[in-house]
């Protein structure tokens, strides 16, 4: 940046000031009597570039307002690298209304930007650099003696770490929300640990409630079994026990009908032997003469053929009775198999009845009779029923209080049934949410591995970046050191050649005469002016080649303050040629050489309120 | 006294390194350094955290912050 022209209106001394085609190469000398303006031709600059200069306060930017005056305004003509002349307009009033306009000089009805903010972006992103940078490089300050501060965001610029701080920033930023949310995570983790903790959720639980309900349904079934079973058998032994009764009287009546069938047949198969095959014997031939033929009108041989069929037939109801009878034995083994049926499912419910777990018992508190009476009295009961001794009515008791406890057992089973079917629900229940916060607490967990890999990576990150700090801070030291030890010798008659600079730009001069390092309070005014002048050199080259990359203006308020004749002129000759870059020097002092060739001279007085190349141009040529 | 005529070696530096690749030029050092010097460098961490500082920058640089 070039500075072509200033013109400024009401400005601290000035009630107006115009500097116009301005040199762009060389040193512009300011030189006057103290309050004679000097300075305030730099603060012109500053204020017109940032709205702000080094000697005010932003909070009392008023006091740039020239005493007496409303309003204050400052026109700043530069061109950059492309050539193109821009001009930046700024003004002031006692209200602090600020204004600023930044525009083409070409081109000043569509200007680049509008406001205080939008034209310091503007300009940040034209020029490269802010005020601070510009105050700790391009502006040397009358009043200013010490070092840029190293934390300073110049200072980071210039050594090029300011895109890492940034960075660093962010990854910091990052790293507190990550860890707050780690925190979260932890807390979410215990909470999520606590409420399954609470939950107890025991996963042999459902498996025993289970398997209590498969009990209860063998149980539910073998009851109904037995329930139906002794139905079916007491109703058929009722049934047989009934037959039986009449089987008896039968079979007493077919017994004595055999044995008179017998007799018969005996009879009949005898008369007929005799007559068939002994009717000669006299005994036999003298019944058939005298009884036979006196009883049965019919001839022998019919008689005897009757006879063999009456035998017959006798002998057939033998048979039928037999087999009557034998059906009626198998009836009464029926009968006895029944009953032994009846007597072993009647034991099997006692046994059940023994063996119920406690909450089935229908009364869990009464004293249960032992074992082994159950054993006598069923026993008893088996004898009973295998002699058919037992009577229906008896069966019936029997049957129906066994049916009433089996009823109110399965009622009871049911109930617990329900009762299981209602925990195993709730179970089920437990058991999502069990699963649920235990899916939880996995996903958290893994949530919580992953923000701790990526801490670990952001702290590690952050390690490398103050690590890279270091490294380029430390080369930026090294290269200031050479620059500053290059222009020293030329501002202090080769005296000091070298400059130390420590990491917080601490400055030490190495001295030719006591061939050691002095501090800088250990110096002169002047050579600590002279040390913080090629430092300020050297900050200017590193931000140029930093950001800058081109031609720039750099404002030196009173640098050779306490130079003495043969260090102002030297620095004056060396000057306009250490950079290439710093090509238009601003020096003001009170005075400079008398036969030094400047590019421009600027004569400021205490009483002159007004200022303009242009006047100064007439009243030479007058 | 220095003279007019005298020659002076104007002040001027190479074209300074950007952010990222000073910070790569570090990292590689650092990497080595570590590596030879800790029986327990994380080099996956390591690694993860350069490609992040480098992302960031190349970002930045892409935005013209750097």
């Amino acid at each position: 940046m070039i500075i072509q022209g200033l013109t400024a209106e009401n400005f601290l001394k000035y009630r107006h000031l115009k500097l116009n085609n301005l040199p762009t190469h060389g040193i512009i000398a300011i030189s006057g009597s103290n309050e004679s303006g000097k300075s305030s031709i730099g603060e012109a600059i500053c204020f017109a570039l940032f709205g702000r200069t080094f000697a005010v306060k932003p909070n009392e930017t008023r006091k740039l307002i020239r005493w007496g005056e409303n309003r204050c305004a400052v026109i700043l003509e530069f061109n950059l690298k492309d050539d193109i002349c821009y001009q930046l307009s700024r003004s002031l009033d006692r209200d602090n209304n600020h204004t600023a306009r930044l525009y083409r000089t070409n081109d000043p009805d569509n200007p680049i930007a509008r406001g205080i903010i939008p034209v310091n972006t503007a300009l940040e992103g034209l020029l490269g650099y802010n005020f601070g940078a510009f105050i700790d490089s391009f502006y040397l300050a009358q009043r200013e003696i010490t070092a840029p501060k190293p934390q300073g965001n110049a200072i980071h610029i210039m050594a090029g770490i300011a895109p890492l701080i940034k960075c660093r920033q962010e990854l910091q930023a990052e790293l507190e929300q990550n860890k707050l949310t780690q925190k979260e995570l932890t807390i979410r983790i215990a909470d999520t640990d606590k409420q399954v903790a609470n939950l107890a959720f025991n996963e042999q639980q459902t498996h025993i409630l289970t398997t209590d309900q498969n009990d209860l349904a063998n149980r539910e079934k073998n009851f109904k079994d037995n329930k139906q079973y002794l139905k079916d058998i007491a109703t058929d032994y009722q049934q047989r026990i009934t037959k039986q009764q009449r089987d008896k009287t039968n079979k007493h009546w077919m017994i004595r009908l055999q044995l008179v069938a017998l007799l018969l047949a005996i009879i009949s198969f005898g008369t007929w032997f005799a007559l068939s095959f002994y009717p000669k014997q006299p005994i036999i031939a003298n019944i058939i003469t005298n009884i036979i033929a006196n009883i049965v009108p019919i001839e022998i041989i019919v008689l005897t053929q009757w006879l063999l069929y009456s035998s017959l037939v006798n002998i057939l109801i033998i048979i039928l009775i037999w087999i009557y009878i034998f059906v009626l034995n198998r009836r009464k083994k029926a009968l006895r198999d029944a009953g032994n049926q009846l007597a072993d499912i009647l034991a099997v419910l006692d046994e059940l009845d023994i063996g119920l777990p406690r909450n089935l018992q229908l009364n869990p508190d009464k004293i249960r009779p032992p074992k082994k009476t159950l054993a006598i009295k069923a026993h008893a009961l088996q004898q009973r029923l295998l002699k058919a001794q037992i009577t229906v009515p008896e069966i019936e008791d029997i049957v129906t209080k066994k049916t009433k406890w089996l009823d109110q057992v399965l009622q009871r089973i049911a109930w617990h049934q329900t009762e299981l079917h209602q925990k195993l629900l709730h179970e089920s229940e437990q058991r999502q949410i069990n699963d649920r916060l235990a899916s939880l607490n996995t996903a958290l967990q893994t949530e919580e591995r992953e923000l701790q890999e990526r801490i670990q990576v952001l702290i590690q990150a952050e390690e490398l970046l103050q690590g890279a700090m270091r490294h380029l801070s430390h080369k930026f030291n090294h290269h200031l050191r050479g620059l500053a030890s290059r222009t020293l010798p030329m501002f202090t008659e080769d005296r000091y050649q070298h400059l130390q600079i420590d990491e917080d730009l601490t400055i030490r001069a190495f001295s030719n005469e006591k061939r050691d390092f002095m501090e800088f309070d250990e110096v002169s005014s002047g050579t600590q002016r002279q040390m913080m002048l090629a430092l300020r050199l050297s900050l200017s080259q590193k931000l140029i080649d930093r950001v800058v990359c081109e031609n720039q203006f750099i404002f030196l308020d009173e640098p050779f303050a306490f130079f003495d004749a043969a260090r102002t002129r030297s620095a004056l000759t060396a000057l306009p040629r250490l950079s290439k870059d710093i090509i238009q020097i601003w020096v003001v002092a009170q005075q400079f050489p008398e036969d030094f060739e400047f590019a421009h001279t600027i004569q400021c007085h205490p009483d002159c309120t007004e200022y303009s190349d242009e006047t100064t141009s007439q009243l030479r040529a007058l | 006294m220095l003279q007019p005529n005298d020659e002076i070696k104007p002040l001027s530096l190479e074209r300074p390194q950007r952010a990222r690749d000073a910070f790569i030029e570090y990292t590689i050092t650092e990497r080595q350094r570590k590596q030879d010097s800790e029986t327990n460098f994380n080099q996956a961490i390591f690694d993860a955290a350069v490609n992040l500082v480098e992302r960031k920058l190349r970002c930045m640089e892409e935005e013209g912050q750097a």
